[in-house]
């Protein structure tokens, strides 16, 4: 399967550094609240690998968000939390002080509403600077252990694309993951597009 | 119409596809409400759910811009959704958590007067017909009744919460308190076994509390007795009142066997429905001890630990009820030291009481177990002799108190001698007499002895070499510890232990006393005749 070199990593990173900037723009609008995130590194993975780390950092019990995405580059977008770091930060987002022990429909769906503004913006970044078209679908909600939420219908040995994500808001800090869960063809593709804008530049 | 009524659709021409006129009344009748924006965002479509929520009709709503409709929607992440999803293609959701009411809807005039706006959540989805420009669904749902419910939810479990607090700070407030009561507690099931204890209970078995906990309260306390179930089948509040209570005392083996005296308090619960003991545990040992160390003091005299007169009495009217009841004979025995003020007068009081202790030492290795010797008060001592096999074991006492006392005592460097005046009286059940007048016989026997004036003959010569003897030891007392044998003897005609038997068997006798010679029994003078 195509990899991509360190430039056109750094390329990606970029991006979806930029696209973090914008959706940290829109969640301080819709909280009212300073919320900081912040994406370190990009780095590709198998999936085995990412669910793998994942847990290790987390636990296996996660919480989050998944959005299919097509066009020139196509695949599912999923934003992970451990169980108990996503109702923190459910709870820091809704201003509620004591968090619930587990997830009430309310909870499940400002969830989603994050992992929509952030898989969102960080495709539409993508997009505007490929200069082709993601569409999304309505996101939806996911629990489970790491290692099935992120199986989908790909191989334990493709590779995704992950992000740590940051996020600093009511003295809290809180670490999710922003996964894309790629085939190769679409990989291949996101390379050539790379490729195609470098050489433009 | 029921299902069997209705005409079977024509199984050669199944329906593949809505008519476009069946298509709209469904999204018109929807429980939710739909939107359709063009690409220039003017409705295309207003549904019966959005007229009758919104008060705007579809009339009015189609071709107008979203945000003349409602101007305020402009710049919010509603309007920023509907953005992406005409110009990206991206759909969006907005959660109820995070924007209650996006639209302005409400579900009646009088939500609509009181500004109440609908639990919304909306969707927002590209809609793109094939080749097509791109539109715009909006679909909103009315959670109301979910926010509601789940506001219910939240409170409750808040108000669960601050239960679990209150109930946990309650229980460490208890635990607390029961850590810090000085009594032992200990809670059991049913069969005494112990599930819980307090600190001082640990402190008092010296076990630590896991494996006090599965022990029994039996197994600690072999006295305990646990109560059946009487309050069986009543209410817990009743039972609770009525709960049976058993206190008493006992011994408890503390870790390595050291026993410990205790009293505990035993009530039955019913805690759940279940049955329980409480146990409460006091060590008493310290408490034991001191009624010990009271009723010592109140019978026994502090400076020689010989039973004083209260006891003395006491023993005497054992004794006495004894005879009478089983027959035989018995003595009482009354003694005081010769010039014993003198001593204290030459040698200090503490010399006086340290005479006095060695006198008791003295007196006591000379009767048996069962005798008893108390001091009177003073000088003054008495003994019982129990169990006398005959009068003659009086006179034999007397001989050998006679003889251990006539020996010096060593004192602090000082050489003391001394000598006592003793008088008996025996005692052979007869009715009438009390403990009173036997000790009063025997006090007078011991006065005549001391006065020398009733002594028969028999005595004299023994009495003079005694005399004798002790008057050495008096004058080398008055000098101290001095070895010197060059005193003159006086002959004063102190009486050293001259023996007193009082009468028993010539009841006419009493309060006059004769001569010893006259009611003294053969044996005893025969005896007395070959001892000198």
């Amino acid at each position: 399967m195509s990899e991509l070199a360190d430039l056109q990593e750094d390329v990606v990173a970029e991006l979806f550094n930029m696209g973090i900037g914008s959706a940290t723009d829109a969640l301080n609008k819709m909280v009212g609240e300073e919320v900081s995130l912040s994406a370190p590194k990009v780095i590709f993975l198998s999936r085995r690998k990412a669910a793998k780390q994942i847990s290790e950092q987390g636990g296996t019990r996660i919480s989050g968000v998944q959005e299919e995405f097509s066009g020139a580059f196509w695949g599912t977008a999923l934003l992970i939390f451990p169980k108990d770091k996503s109702l923190d930060l459910v709870c820091a987002l809704m201003q509620q002080n004591a968090p619930m022990a587990e997830f009430t429909s309310l909870e499940e769906e400002v969830l989603v509403e994050v992992g929509n503004v952030i898989i969102n913006a960080c495709l539409g970044t993508l997009s505007d600077v490929l200069g082709d078209e993601i569409n999304t679908t309505v996101p939806s909600f996911l629990h489970g252990d790491c290692d099935s939420v992120l199986a989908g219908t790909a191989d334990a040995d493709d590779t995704v694309l992950q992000l740590h994500i940051d996020f600093a808001l009511k003295d809290q800090d809180i670490q999710g993951f922003f996964v894309l869960r790629v085939d190769v063809g679409s990989v291949e593709s996101l390379v050539a597009r790379i490729e195609e804008c470098m050489l433009g530049l | 119409m029921n299902a069997r009524n209705r005409p079977s659709a024509p199984s050669s021409e199944p329906s593949v596809s809505l008519g476009a006129g069946i298509a709209e009344a469904v999204i018109s009748t929807s429980e939710i409400g739909n939107i359709v924006l063009d690409p220039s965002a003017r409705v295309m479509l207003w549904n019966g759910w959005m007229e009758r929520f919104s008060g705007v009709s579809t009339d009015a709503a189609l071709g107008s811009a979203l945000d003349s409709i409602f101007p305020k929607l402009l710049d919010t992440r509603l309007f920023v959704s509907i953005e992406q999803a005409l110009d990206k293609g991206m759909a969006g959701m907005l959660s109820p958590g995070l924007h209650r009411h996006p639209f302005p809807l409400f579900r009646t005039p009088s939500d609509r007067q009181k500004a109440q706006r609908l639990h919304q959540m909306v969707t927002v989805k590209p809609v793109s017909i094939t080749d097509g420009p791109r539109h715009c669904l909006i679909q909103i749902r009315d959670v109301s009744a979910s926010v509601s419910r789940e506001g219910m939810l939240r409170e409750q479990a808040s108000s669960l919460s601050h239960l679990m607090v209150k109930l946990g700070e309650n229980e460490l407030r208890l635990r607390t308190i029961l850590e810090n009561i000085h009594d032992g507690v200990m809670v059991s099931n049913a069969d005494g076994v112990i599930n819980s204890v307090n600190a001082a209970a640990e402190k008092l078995f010296r076990k630590k509390s896991d494996r006090l906990v599965g022990m029994t309260l039996i197994q600690l306390i072999p006295d305990i007795i646990l109560p059946s179930a009487a309050t069986d089948g009543v209410g817990e509040a009743e039972a609770a009142i009525r709960s049976p209570r058993c206190m008493g005392e006992g011994v408890v083996l503390r870790a390595g066997d050291i026993p410990c005296a205790v009293s505990y308090v035993l009530s039955e619960l019913w805690l759940g429905g279940r049955r329980m003991f409480l146990c409460t545990v006091e060590d008493i040992s310290a408490r034991k001890q001191s009624e010990e160390r009271i009723r010592r003091l109140a019978h026994y005299d502090a400076l020689t630990d010989l039973p004083n007169r209260v006891l003395f009495r006491d023993r005497l009217e054992h004794a006495l009820a004894r005879v009478r009841r089983d027959g035989g004979l018995m003595g009482v025995m009354f003694l005081d030291l010769d010039r014993f003020k003198n001593i204290n007068d030459v040698h200090g009081h503490h010399l006086g009481d340290l005479l006095l202790q060695a006198v008791s030492k003295r007196l006591r290795a000379c009767t048996r177990e069962v005798d008893t010797v108390a001091r009177l008060g003073g000088d003054e001592f008495a003994i019982i002799q129990s169990a006398l096999k005959s009068e003659n074991g009086a006179v034999v006492l007397a001989e050998k108190i006679g003889e251990a006392l006539a020996r010096p005592f060593m004192l602090e460097s000082s050489e003391i001698y001394t000598s006592p005046s003793i008088g008996i009286t025996l005692y052979q059940g007869e009715i009438g007499k009390t403990p009173h007048e036997l000790l009063k016989e025997a006090d007078v026997a011991m006065y005549q002895a001391k006065g020398g004036g009733a002594i028969p003959t028999d005595f004299s010569a023994r009495r003079c070499t005694r005399k004798h003897n002790a008057d050495v030891g008096w004058k080398k007392s008055c000098a101290g510890p001095c070895s010197s044998k060059s005193y003159d003897f006086t002959t004063s005609r102190s009486l050293m232990w001259p023996v007193i038997v009082s009468p028993r068997w010539k009841p006419w006798c009493v309060g006059s006393i004769p001569s010893a010679a006259c009611f003294l029994p053969s044996s005893l003078l025969r005896w007395l005749r070959k001892a000198v």
